[in-house]
C-alpha cells in the first residue's frame, strides 16, 4: 500500500464519491445532503469516534432484535429516522413501544438507553464508509458482538475498535501533513509578531498581517505561500478556525444520557451551529457557496441569471463569509493584484517580459473601481431578483407572492398582508389552507396594480434593465421548471446580495480610509509600489 | 496590537488545530469536486450486493469478486447473512467421490442422468421450508463464487440438471466447498 502524502487518496475519494452517489430504487439519494455533509465534516475533524459510539448503540439495538445487518444497506427508502424506525419496527421482537418511531428504546439488562434515530440518519454516510473500510465480514462480526453487549462499556469497546480501524485506515488514505506544515508557517508567524502566550482573537489577523506574511514567505520559490491569493485564503480560514475555536462548539460532548426526545431538540441545536461555526454554513445547513452553484448557467435549464465572470467575482467575494467588511482592503489588494500576479507568472511560463506585464496595469483609480463593481454586483443581483419576480407576476404564479414580500418596503408589505386579512374575513366557512393561500395569491395578483404599484414599477423597470434569457418571454412549453428555477433562483440572490452590501456600505474600513489622507487612490498607489516591488524581487526584474 | 473588547480569544494551538480541520475539510471538498482520474473503479458493498441480489446479471462481478480474496470474504460474509439455508464446509470425506453432502439445513445429491449421456442431476433437499421462495443455489469453491438458478421446490426438493463439465460437480465433492441458497 503507497502512503498518502497530501490529502485524500483516490481510494478514500472513489468510497466518498460512490457512498454520496448511492440511490435507492426509485432513483433518490440513498443519503441526505446533511449526512453527506457531516461525513466530510467528521474526517476532517477527526471526530468519527465521537458518532461511531452513538451508531454503535443503534447497531446494539438492531442486532439485538434480530435485525440482519445487510438490512441497513439495502433500503428501499433513503436513510431517514423514520425509516430507520419502520426497519427496527418491523423486525422488533419486543412489543412495540408507545414512543416515537424516531426514538429507539434498547436495554443491557439493568441499563436502558434510547438511540435518536434523527442523529444516526445524519451519519449515515459515515456508516456506509465504515462498511467500506473494514469490510462487511468483519462489520458483521462486530455486529454480532454488538447483539450480545451486556453493558454500556462492552458497546464502548466494539465502538473503540471499530474507530481504531476507521483511524489506521485514514492514517493512509488521508494525509494531513501538508496542512499542518501550513498552520505551522501561519502560528510561527503569529508567534513572531505576537509572542506565544499571546491569546488570539480575529481581530489580530488584519490587513497589515497578511501582507507582511506574504512578503516574507513569497520570496522562497519552494513556499506555499508564494501566491497572494493563496496568503488571503489561508488567512481567511484562520480567521474562520479562530471563530469556531472560541465558541468551542466541535468539542461539545454529546452524552448518550441525553439522546431522548429533549435531547434531540439539543442535538440538532448543536449540529446546527457546529455546522455554522466551523464550515460557514447557513442556519438551513446549506453553504451559500453551494447556492451560487446553484443558479450557474450549467445548473439553469430555463433561465440564465449570473453570467460566469459574476458568478467567478461573487464566489470570491463570499469566501470571506463575516470576515468581508473587516478584510476588504485585503479584498481590494486581492482584486486587485492578484491578477497581475498570474499574469505575471504566465508571462514568466512563455518568457515574456515581465516588465512589460506590469507596465500601466494598475491604475491609481483600481480600489475606486474595485469597490464600484461590488457595488454593481450587489446592483446587479437585486435587480435580477426583481426582473425574475416580475416574471412570476406576469406568469400569474403563486409564487410571486413569497417572492415579492422581502422585496416590497415597509408600506407595500403592509398592504399585501391587509389583502390576506380580507380575504380571511370573507370566508364564510373554513377553508383548507392551500386553498386559502392560493385565494389570497390569486386576489394579490389581481389587485397588485391598485395595492402594490410602486414596487410593479420597481419590478417592472428591474425586468427592462436585465435582459437575460428567460427573464423576458413567457415560455410555451416546461413552464414547471421555469417557475421552480426562477423562485428558487430569487430565494438564492436575495441571499447573496445582503453579504456583498456589507463589504460596501457603511463599511467602517472603507469610511476611515476615505475619510482623510490616505485616500483609497492614496491606498491604492502605496500600495501598487509595494506589490510591484515585491513582484520585480519575486520574479526577478529589476526597475 | 490591542484587542477589540468585543472579540473572544482563544490559545494559538487551539486555532492552529481548527486550521487544520478546515483546511483538511476544504481539501475534502475540492478533491471531491475536482475531475474524476480513470482509475480502476474498486468493488464495493453495493456491487456484492447486486452480485448477492441478482447474480445473472452479476457474473462479470462475481469473477471479481472471486479474484480478490478481500472481496471474496466479504462476499462470503454476505451470502451467509443473506441466505435463507447454509451448508457449510463438510468434514473431510473419506473418499473422492461424495454422492451426497448432508447439512442441518439442506441436502445435496448428486445422480448421474441413467442415459449416461454425462448430464448430472442435483438434488436440494430442504429440510425445513421459510416463506422466502429459494432462487438461486450459491457455491464456493477454492475462493470462486459461482450459482445455479434453482427449478421450482416441490414438497422441499427442488432438482436441476447440469452438464458434466458444470463447476458445481467439483465444488459438490470437494468437502471444503460451501453452499448458500437463498
Amino acid at each position: 500500500m503507497t502512503v498518502q502524502d497530501d490529502g485524500p487518496s483516490h481510494e478514500l475519494l472513489d468510497l466518498i464519491r460512490t457512498i454520496f452517489d448511492n440511490t435507492v430504487a426509485d432513483g433518490r439519494p440513498r443519503h441526505s445532503d446533511q449526512a453527506r455533509q457531516n461525513l466530510l465534516k467528521v474526517l476532517a475533524g477527526h471526530s468519527y469516534a465521537k458518532v461511531i459510539f452513538p451508531l454503535c448503540h443503534f447497531l446494539s439495538v438492531s442486532a439485538q432484535n434480530g435485525v440482519a445487518l445487510y438490512h441497513w444497506f439495502a433500503m428501499s427508502q433513503p436513510v431517514t429516522a423514520r425509516s430507520l424506525g419502520q426497519g427496527l419496527k418491523s423486525a422488533a421482537s419486543t412489543p412495540a413501544s408507545a414512543r416515537p418511531q424516531t426514538i429507539a428504546e434498547a436495554s443491557h439488562r439493568s441499563q436502558t438507553f434510547d438511540v435518536n434515530l434523527f442523529h444516526i440518519a445524519k451519519h449515515s454516510a459515515l456508516l456506509d464508509l465504515i462498511l467500506e473500510i473494514i469490510g462487511y465480514d468483519q462489520l458483521e462480526a462486530f455486529y454480532n458482538r454488538l447483539a450480545k453487549a451486556k453493558n454500556r462499556q462492552d458497546v464502548t469497546a466494539i465502538s473503540n475498535e471499530i474507530s481504531r480501524e476507521i483511524y489506521h485506515f485514514l492514517r493512509n488514505h488521508m494525509a494531513t501533513a501538508s496542512s499542518e506544515k501550513k498552520a505551522r508557517s501561519l502560528r510561527d508567524f503569529l508567534v513572531e509578531r505576537y509572542g506565544a502566550d499571546h491569546p488570539i482573537s480575529v481581530n489580530d489577523i488584519d490587513n497589515e498581517l497578511i501582507v507582511d506574511f506574504w512578503i516574507q514567505f513569497s520570496l522562497d520559490a519552494d513556499s506555499k505561500f508564494r501566491l497572494y491569493t493563496n496568503c488571503v485564503q489561508n488567512w481567511v480560514r484562520f480567521r474562520h478556525a479562530i471563530r469556531a475555536a472560541t465558541r468551542n462548539q466541535f468539542q461539545q460532548e454529546t452524552s448518550l444520557d441525553a439522546l431522548s426526545e429533549q435531547g434531540q431538540a439539543a442535538l440538532d441545536q448543536i449540529d446546527q451551529q457546529t455546522a455554522k461555526t466551523m464550515f460557514d454554513d447557513a442556519s438551513d445547513d446549506v453553504p451559500i457557496g453551494s447556492q451560487l452553484g446553484k443558479i450557474s448557467s450549467a445548473e439553469l435549464q430555463t433561465i440564465k441569471l449570473v453570467t460566469a465572470t459574476e458568478q467567478d467575482h461573487i464566489a470570491q467575494l463570499l469566501d470571506f463569509g463575516d470576515d468581508g467588511p473587516a478584510l476588504i482592503v485585503t479584498i481590494l489588494r486581492l482584486v486587485t493584484f492578484g491578477p497581475v500576479q498570474a499574469r505575471l507568472i504566465e508571462a514568466l511560463r512563455q518568457k515574456k517580459n515581465q516588465l512589460n506585464t506590469m507596465d500601466g496595469i494598475v491604475d491609481t483609480s483600481a480600489y475606486d473601481v474595485a469597490i464600484g463593481q461590488i457595488k454593481q454586483l450587489h446592483d446587479t443581483l437585486e435587480g435580477l431578483a426583481k426582473a425574475a419576480t416580475f416574471s412570476l407576476y406576469l406568469a400569474r404564479s403563486p409564487a410571486f407572492v413569497y417572492a415579492a414580500l422581502p422585496l416590497a418596503d415597509v408600506t407595500e408589505q403592509k398592504a399585501m398582508r391587509d389583502v390576506g386579512v380580507d380575504v380571511r374575513s370573507r370566508l364564510t366557512g373554513p377553508v383548507d389552507e392551500q386553498e386559502l393561500v392560493a385565494q389570497i395569491s390569486a386576489t394579490l395578483l389581481d389587485t397588485a396594480p391598485d395595492v402594490m404599484p410602486l414596487l410593479l414599477h420597481r419590478l417592472q423597470q428591474a425586468k427592462k434593465k436585465f435582459r437575460r434569457k428567460g427573464l423576458g418571454k413567457l415560455p410555451t412549453e416546461d413552464v414547471e421548471t421555469w417557475t421552480a428555477e426562477l423562485a428558487n433562483g430569487i430565494e438564492i440572490l436575495s441571499r447573496l446580495a445582503p453579504p456583498l452590501n456589507r463589504l460596501v456600505s457603511n463599511n467602517p474600513a472603507i469610511t476611515t480610509a476615505q475619510s482623510g489622507t490616505p485616500s483609497l487612490q492614496s491606498r491604492c498607489i502605496a500600495d501598487r509600489d509595494l506589490f510591484f516591488d515585491h513582484f520585480r524581487q519575486i520574479y526577478g526584474q529589476t526597475s | 496590537m490591542t484587542h477589540h473588547s468585543d472579540e473572544p480569544t482563544i490559545g494559538l494551538d487551539d486555532a492552529t488545530a481548527h486550521f487544520v480541520t478546515l483546511e483538511t475539510y476544504h481539501q475534502l471538498d475540492t478533491s471531491l469536486a475536482a475531475h474524476q482520474p480513470d482509475t480502476v473503479r474498486q468493488l464495493t458493498f453495493g456491487d456484492l450486493l447486486a452480485a448477492a441480489t441478482a447474480p445473472d446479471t452479476h457474473a462479470e462481478t462475481i469473477a471479481k469478486i472471486g479474484s480478490n480474496a478481500k472481496q471474496a470474504s466479504r462476499f462470503a460474509a454476505l451470502l451467509r447473512s443473506m441466505a435463507i439455508y447454509t451448508q457449510p464446509s463438510q468434514a473431510a470425506a473419506a473418499s473422492a467421490q461424495m454422492d451426497k453432502r448432508t447439512g442441518e439445513q439442506f441436502d445435496l445429491e448428486l445422480k448421474a442422468s441413467s442415459r449416461h449421456d454425462g448430464a448430472h442431476f442435483l438434488i436440494i433437499r430442504i429440510h425445513k421450508l421459510t416463506e422466502t421462495t429459494p432462487q438461486h443455489l450459491y457455491y464456493c469453491h477454492n475462493n470462486n463464487y459461482n450459482f445455479i438458478s434453482l427449478s421450482s421446490v416441490h414438497n422441499g426438493i427442488s432438482q436441476v440438471m447440469v452438464g458434466e463439465d458444470n463447476l458445481v460437480i467439483d465444488a459438490f465433492n470437494d468437502p471444503a466447498a460451501e453452499f448458500f441458497i437463498k
